[in-house]
């Protein structure tokens, strides 16, 4: 694991680890409790998930950037009893007030934080054992790490992986892109993030390199492809935004990217523009289309052709075809197979899908599709929520969302989460959020009716949002608007209310 | 205003309007924790080319030249 010129060899990840893994032991941590992870980017990131996992417990990734009532959310949710973390983040912890009836101990910052619980600094580890870790006995149907993403309801909901679903992930992606001791990862993604599994697991089981990117290179896309030539990365692995970024800002010419045999990207479709100036630009580079959604880590994948090779079906590059021990299945509405080439829901069955999220039954009961062999035993698929159809070359092409939820730089976010958010405020009455497709990727805006005498401006607005939702899915303008538009089922009309919108005047000019 | 009170402005009323955070230092790292994202980091680069007259290649917008005010005041100057 490289990160910022600094290393960490496995030798030292194993003897680091199975110390934190005594240390949780020693807090009473085991098999059925939850550790979150509180970490910027850093060397401690990978300790602190093997020595989660080695301690018997799932770890949960805790978003740095997210606001507090979210972390809160999560932390009471799942009951993270210990959280591993580093000193910048003690003022934040403190302010949870999560102490005591759930947290218990916080390890990884000084002794003197006065955060209410136990703390231990990363040099309490020091004298604990190095050679072995505790004996803990862990089964594969054990939970590994809970995954949070953005729930409908205005909660986040915890997408529960096994260690068989995170080793089976592994196995299969290290066999699809032959990952080898030689390779050289990038960790582009942060960790709460399903894409860091590949860094974080599928790297180490092949004993390759993780190159752990600082989050402020993310914004530089000139310090990105220096990195890119300095570390010689073999296989990228980000959502597209991060290479039109390189694309878009001339940063790549002077760079040699030539190491690079694999880039990976998923999360949301790439636009074939930019994707041909990626392949002429980096001809010894292969790519391939990574899709899945974080409850089955991924399920399918498209190694692109040669741009000389393209026709008409890669202006919506296809999602490919279900990879090997896994299974496909195309439903209608009634849950019955379509027709080939006909339209339908994708679900799918793989040894990599997820147990189902945490304590949400009602969630679970429709989040699976389950096709009796006889009774009392069914085959169980994961609703994906994809739109898809079989193409005439065997290939999945994706046509959309059954729902409302939408991709912003690969992050899913539920826009009735946004809609959630955003009447919570005292003088909004109805709030709905809409996505405006720009070049360089998707943007959320809003519109909102005022409940009667009361005004607000966007800016506040905004703020508030900013305190009860993850940046990403707060919009980037607010409109208001005297009602609004409804279809014959009584639902708001997305794309009615969005030309109304783009119609009104800004709420920041309303309000003057 | 000077070069530093200009862009301590910018960032503290464009930028980071909805963080509670105390008044920025000119020596503050800007990049920790997410305090910006990548659409303010265009906003800057834009506003300190417009502020300040000068030009910014894209070579220019890396990390050392745009990781605090200090940095980008001697940035700017080295431009001017």
């Amino acid at each position: 694991m490289r990160f910022q010129g600094a290393s960490l060899t496995y030798g030292e990840l194993e003897r680091r680890s199975n110390q934190l893994a005594h240390l949780l032991h020693d807090q009473g941590i085991g098999r059925r409790d939850r550790v979150g992870v509180f970490l910027d980017k850093s060397l401690e990131t990978p300790l602190a998930i093997y020595g989660i996992m080695k301690a018997g417990a799932a770890y949960v990734p805790l978003d740095p950037r997210s606001p507090i009532s979210r972390l809160v959310d999560i932390i009471q949710d799942c009951g993270i009893r210990g959280i591993v973390s580093q000193d910048n983040k003690a003022r934040v912890l403190g302010e949870t007030g999560v102490q005591q009836d759930i947290l218990q101990f916080v390890v990884g910052v000084s002794q003197d934080a006065d955060i209410g619980v136990r703390t231990y600094a990363w040099a309490a580890l020091d004298a604990l054992p190095a050679e072995n870790a505790p004996g803990v006995y862990i089964i594969d149907q054990d939970l590994a790490y809970i995954m949070y993403t953005s729930g409908s309801t205005g909660k986040p909901k915890g997408i529960m992986h096994t260690h068989f679903s995170g080793m089976s992930y592994a196995q299969m992606s290290a066999d699809t892109y032959d990952v080898q001791h030689s390779d050289r990862l990038s960790n582009h993604s942060p960790l709460h993030f399903d894409m860091s599994t590949f860094d974080y697991l599928t790297g180490p089981l092949r004993g390759a390199t993780t190159v752990i990117i600082p989050e402020a290179f993310t914004l530089f896309p000139a310090n990105l492809a220096q990195l890119i030539e300095d570390e010689r990365l073999t296989i990228w692995y980000s959502v597209p935004f991060a290479l039109i970024q390189l694309i878009e800002r001339g940063v790549m010419e002077k760079r040699d990217f030539t190491s690079l045999r694999w880039i990976l990207y998923g999360g949301e479709p790439f636009p074939t523009a930019y994707l041909r100036t990626l392949m002429e630009r980096l001809p010894g580079a292969r790519i391939s289309n990574v899709y899945g959604p974080a409850e089955v880590n991924q399920c399918t994948f498209y190694h692109l052709p040669p741009v000389s090779e393209w026709d008409e079906s890669m202006e919506n590059v296809p999602l490919g075809r279900v990879w090997d021990n896994a299974e496909g299945l195309i439903l209608d509405h009634q849950d019955q197979e379509v027709a080939p080439g006909a339209i339908g829901e994708l679900v799918v069955r793989t040894p990599t899908m997820m147990r189902g999220y945490w304590n949400r039954s009602e969630m679970n009961r429709r989040a699976f599709y389950r096709r009796e062999v006889f009774p009392d035993y069914h085959d169980v698929y994961y609703r994906t929520g994809d739109l898809v159809r079989l193409d005439e070359q065997g290939r999945l092409q994706f046509l959309g969302r059954k729902d409302h939820q939408i991709k912003i730089r690969g992050y899913r976010v539920e826009l009735a989460e946004v809609d959630a958010a955003l009447t919570r405020h005292e003088a909004v009455e109805e709030g709905s959020a809409y996505v405006v497709n720009r070049d360089a990727g998707d943007v959320i805006c809003a519109a909102i009716t005022l409940k009667a005498g009361k005004t607000v401006s966007e800016g506040d607005l905004i703020d508030f949002l900013k305190s009860k939702l993850v940046h990403y899915a707060v919009p980037q303008t607010i409109r208001i608007l005297e009602s609004f538009p409804r279809t014959s089922t009584g639902k708001v009309d997305r794309k009615a209310l969005q030309q109304q919108a783009n119609a009104a005047a800004p709420l920041h000019e309303r309000s003057e | 205003m000077n070069s530093h009170e200009r862009l301590k402005t910018f960032i503290e009323t464009r930028l980071l309007s909805g963080s509670k955070e105390t008044a920025l230092g000119f020596n503050d790292d800007l990049l920790l924790s997410g305090l910006i994202n990548s659409l303010d980091v265009m906003r800057l680069v834009t506003f300190t080319a417009e502020e300040f007259k000068i030009e910014i290649p894209p070579e220019d917008v890396v990390i050392e030249n745009f990781q605090s005010i200090d940095a980008i005041v001697n940035y700017v100057h080295s431009r001017q």
